[in-house]
């Protein structure tokens, strides 16, 4: 933390709506914000930063047309969603070294400012962006999870599909469009045996035991602060994403306690100090709290459409400002 | 030249993964037309097309532009990103 911080830097795009949220809860309690969108760099972004010449900490500013920052005051980095980078230049030769030398001068800086809190950190993020690393991690903090297999094994795929009828198939990160443009998905979804063949040895995937649950819990924490919501779906959809999200049914869910430590030792182990956990719930009475399996957590996820999304925001508020 | 038609199959075979695929989803229209930022606040406000506030804070969509996951620029292509929801 600096001596005297003064101002949360909050990286991220214009149209990221749940940051404006953050941001009007930090404008109530008098705290400067600087938003800054890291692929503005140029005419709408320049900074400077120097260290050495008894400095072991870089210092120095960054310049929006609305902001002027000095990095010793900034406090605390609400890291959210930036835009990719871009460059308009004609050569993709320039334009590849604008993005990397960007992406290591002024991203490497983001990600060392001296004595900052990051809500979260990229670095965090990053690593605990992968499924493969989220489920080790939950199983290893206590958490139950899937029976899950990860192969490009076609062999290994069916048998496991075959003890375990019926599984699931997710992918790891979805789909990129196609050459026209065009836009799919993947949901998560029930396949047997019968339905693999041989090209699954062309890349991994995962697959995994389905949970016969009875509803879905989106957990979000933030600093120590936990917030639950069950979502229902109309049509018992085994992957809530796929349908109208404004047709989904949020109702209040209770966090057994043994499990909220968990979350919290979730997320330490990452150095994180938000996520958004997907849980599968299996309630067997109205007043039994159930067995939560861990389905996975985003480190970067979003929560701006939730009922207690106010709460939320103000969460976040208190964890950027703790300790100032 | 048996070898090279061998090639040219495998290399349009499709990782299973892959085809389990939606068919394309209808572009949503986006909601708002214009945006404004402003400077004291550091707040986007969007705008429909006469100029009406829309709330944007509810019904976060599943599809975004750009290719890290980011909520970032229009002019990006749309991914239907995992790390989004």
């Amino acid at each position: 933390m600096p001596p005297s911080p003064t101002t949360v830097l909050v990286v991220t795009s214009l149209i990221d709506v749940t940051a404006n949220m953050v941001i009007e809860v930090l404008n109530h309690r008098a705290v400067r914000v600087a938003r800054i969108d890291p692929a503005d760099l140029g005419s709408a972004l320049t900074f400077h930063a120097r260290i050495g010449a008894g400095r072991d900490a870089w210092d120095g500013r960054m310049s929006t047309p609305s902001r002027e920052v000095v990095l010793g005051e900034v406090g605390a980095v609400y890291y959210r969603r930036p835009s990719p980078w871009r460059s308009d230049l004609a050569d993709s030769q320039a334009r590849q070294f604008v993005i990397t030398e960007a992406r290591h001068g002024l991203s490497g800086l983001l990600r060392t400012l001296p004595r900052c809190r990051y809500v979260n950190h990229p670095a965090a993020t990053e690593r605990a962006d992968f499924k493969v690393a989220q489920l080790e991690v939950a199983a290893q903090v206590g958490m139950k999870i899937p029976k899950t297999l990860v192969t490009n094994d076609p062999e290994v795929a069916r048998k496991f599909a075959q003890e375990n009828d019926p599984v699931i198939y997710k992918s790891f990160r979805g789909v990129a469009p196609g050459a026209d443009g065009s836009v799919s998905t993947i949901w998560a979804q029930r396949i047997s045996s019968g339905d693999l063949d041989d090209s699954i040895s062309l890349t991994a995937h995962l697959f995994q035991e389905e949970i016969q649950k009875t509803s879905d819990a989106r957990v979000t924490v933030v600093g120590r602060s936990v917030f639950a919501s069950r979502i229902t779906t109309r049509d018992q959809s085994l992957d809530w994403r796929r349908g109208d999200w404004g047709e989904l049914v949020h109702d209040d869910i209770d966090v057994p306690d043994a499990l909220k430590t968990r979350l919290l030792a979730y997320l330490d182990a990452f150095g994180l100090t938000f996520g958004c956990f997907d849980f599968a719930v299996e309630e067997r009475t109205s007043r039994d709290s159930g067995t939560w399996t861990f389905i996975e957590c985003n480190p970067n996820g979003q929560w701006g459409w939730l009922p207690n999304c106010d709460a939320i925001a103000n969460a976040f508020a208190d964890t950027l400002l703790e300790g100032w | 030249m048996t070898t090279c038609a061998t090639d040219q199959s495998a290399s349009a075979v499709r990782p299973w993964g892959l085809r389990r695929m939606t068919e394309t989803l209808a572009e949503e229209p986006q909601p708002w037309r214009t945006m404004a930022f402003d400077a004291d606040t550091q707040l986007t406000t969007f705008y429909d097309a006469n100029g009406a506030i829309v709330d944007m804070q509810r019904g976060t969509v599943t599809i975004s532009p750009g290719g890290t996951g980011s909520d970032g620029s229009g002019t990006n292509p749309k991914v239907a990103d995992d790390s989004n929801d």
